[in-house]
């Protein structure tokens, strides 16, 4: 007999697309638990797979097999404990800040007052009280993003889901909007899970770092990052982390230094 | 663009005036902007009246400004021309009016399930491409010679444009906007309605703005084909009696009432798609 199965467990979960002729396995076998309150990302080349669980666990795919549970309860479709930020901000344009985070709560059944006072709420935790009635076309890639985690924020979700959230960003906005979302992962004690390109990213942000590697690695690999938070990106041993992260996927040789 | 169009406003400037405040300076720019977008209007209609005072142009054919001025006030206060007006406003104001009602539900529809639209787009197709004057005859035959064959020949002409833009403007919906409403637990209709019906305002806008224009088009070709009243009827009554004046005071008319009517849509959008910010109309 397990335990109370708190927290999000995947087990057995595989998903492959037909192709013309044939069939890509995306994802097999995957195994993983993330506890409550855990910052799990999620690493890997182009193509394996590391969109594709985010979308099976945000419901907007479905798994080929396996099971998938959230504290307990199976996984089916969309739902409101679960909300996803994606990497194009994805605001309506029509519609002012306030009222684009207001309306996934409306969605969920909140009335409009007390939707817009939330969303007021969520706007001042990302740091845009002065921008409650901007439309999105006024806003910087890095406030668009802010608005699109606080909408994610409102809804109260047990997870958090980001796709490559700050992957269009500049190097300093990312590095700023990455001490951000550490801030409010900490003050809001919510679980996230985000898929990134980024190496560096992921061992600032991660508890744990998940490798997807398709054919080439084992199928899943999961790799601890125990340092003290805020973490400071020139300390050693996360240098280390960095450099064993980056020979898994055979980036450290001095020939090829794209490490995009 | 610091170069000034000297067209206008070239009081003879005094050397004080050669400091020049801030907001004289916004002044000046906006005389100037003014200015150079209406200068090319006021000279043709300046030139217009000098041609034909002048006898350049015969006044008989091209009469001078004044005249037809003129021709139009007595028409309006002393002729049967407000009656035209009214009945003219009121078949392009019904053709109009039924566009908007059958066109924008039915191209929403049809923009939202393939089905729909793939029973009706060909003899959609068919009918948008058959051109509303070579069917006239037919409308003739059918509703007969009063008012019904009319306001539909207009109908006809006005409601594909208004169709074929409501369509395209749902089928723009973004899909990735459609898929993040999806995520925070939208339904179909939800979705339909904070996602794809605000998308396709501003083409619905594009296919007013044609439906308008189409509207006034065959208005007054359908007035000038079988009618003994309108505005268009009264261009072509105008000149068989060899009342010029009165001829272009109808024409005039026309051409008002097209602004007219493509201001105000452009100001109705203006108003519900303030989040466009300052596109060009």
């Amino acid at each position: 007999m397990t335990a109370i199965a708190r927290g999000l467990h995947l087990e057995q979960v595989s998903k492959s697309f037909a192709l013309q002729h044939s069939r890509l396995d995306v994802l097999k076998g995957i195994d993983l638990g993330i506890a409550p309150g855990e910052f799990v990302a999620i690493i890997g080349a182009s193509g394996s797979g590391k969109t594709t669980l985010l979308r099976i666990l945000a419901g907007l795919e479905q798994a080929d097999s396996g099971s998938i549970t959230l504290n307990g309860r199976a996984i089916h479709g969309v739902g409101p404990e679960r909300a996803m930020v994606f990497q194009e901000p994805r605001l309506l344009p029509w519609l002012s800040v306030e009222a684009n985070v207001a309306m996934g709560l409306e969605l969920n059944g909140e009335s409009k007052s007390q939707a817009l006072k939330k969303a007021r709420h969520y706007l001042d935790i990302v740091g845009l009280t002065a921008f409650y009635d901007a439309y999105p076309r006024q806003l910087s890639g890095g406030m668009a993003q802010r608005v699109g985690i606080a909408r994610g924020l409102a809804i109260s979700p047990d997870i958090l889901l980001l796709d490559e959230p700050l992957g269009a960003l500049d190097a300093m906005k990312k590095i700023r909007m990455q001490q951000e979302l550490e801030r409010i992962w900490r003050e809001q004690a919510i679980t996230m899970v985000m898929v990134t390109h980024d190496i560096e990213e992921a061992v600032y942000l991660a508890d744990r770092i998940v490798i997807l590697g398709g054919e080439e690695v084992s199928p899943v690999q999961i790799v601890d990052i125990d340092l003290p938070r805020p973490r400071q990106r020139s300390d050693s041993r996360f240098v280390a982390y960095r450099q064993a992260l980056l020979d898994t996927f055979h980036l450290n040789d001095s020939t090829s230094t794209d490490d995009r | 663009m610091k170069k000034a169009s000297s067209s206008v406003a070239t009081h003879a400037p005094s050397a004080g005036s050669l400091v020049f405040s801030p907001s004289r300076l916004a002044l000046r720019r906006g005389i100037n902007l003014y200015s150079s977008r209406y200068v090319a209007l006021i000279a043709f209609f300046g030139l217009w009246q000098l041609a034909s005072s002048l006898g350049w142009l015969n006044p008989a054919v091209i009469p001078p400004l004044d005249r037809i001025a003129l021709a139009l006030y007595h028409a309006l206060w002393h002729g049967a021309l407000a009656g035209d007006i009214s009945i003219s406003l009121q078949r392009a104001g019904i053709a109009f009016g039924a566009s908007i009602v059958i066109a924008i539900p039915l191209g929403l529809a049809m923009g939202s399930f393939r089905a729909i639209e793939q029973a009706l787009d060909p003899i959609l197709q068919l009918f948008r491409q058959t051109s509303a004057l070579a069917v006239y005859p037919v409308f003739i035959l059918l509703l007969g010679l009063g008012e019904a064959s009319k306001v539909f020949v207009i109908f006809w002409a006005s409601v594909f444009p208004l169709l074929m833009n409501t369509i395209a403007g749902v089928r723009q919906a973004d899909a990735k906007l459609i898929e993040m409403a999806r995520v925070f637990g939208a339904s179909r209709l939800e979705v339909f309605r904070r996602v794809v019906v605000p998308s396709a305002i501003p083409s619905i806008f594009v296919g007013l703005r044609l439906s308008a224009t189409s509207t006034l088009l065959l208005l007054v070709a359908a007035e000038m084909i079988g009618a003994n009243q309108g505005i268009g009827f009264q261009v072509m009554n105008a000149q068989y009696n060899f009342q010029t004046p009165l001829m272009f005071a109808a024409i005039f008319l026309l051409a008002a009432l097209g602004l007219l009517a493509n201001y105000l849509l452009v100001a109705l959008q203006r108003r519900l798609c303030r989040w466009e910010g300052k596109r060009g109309a």
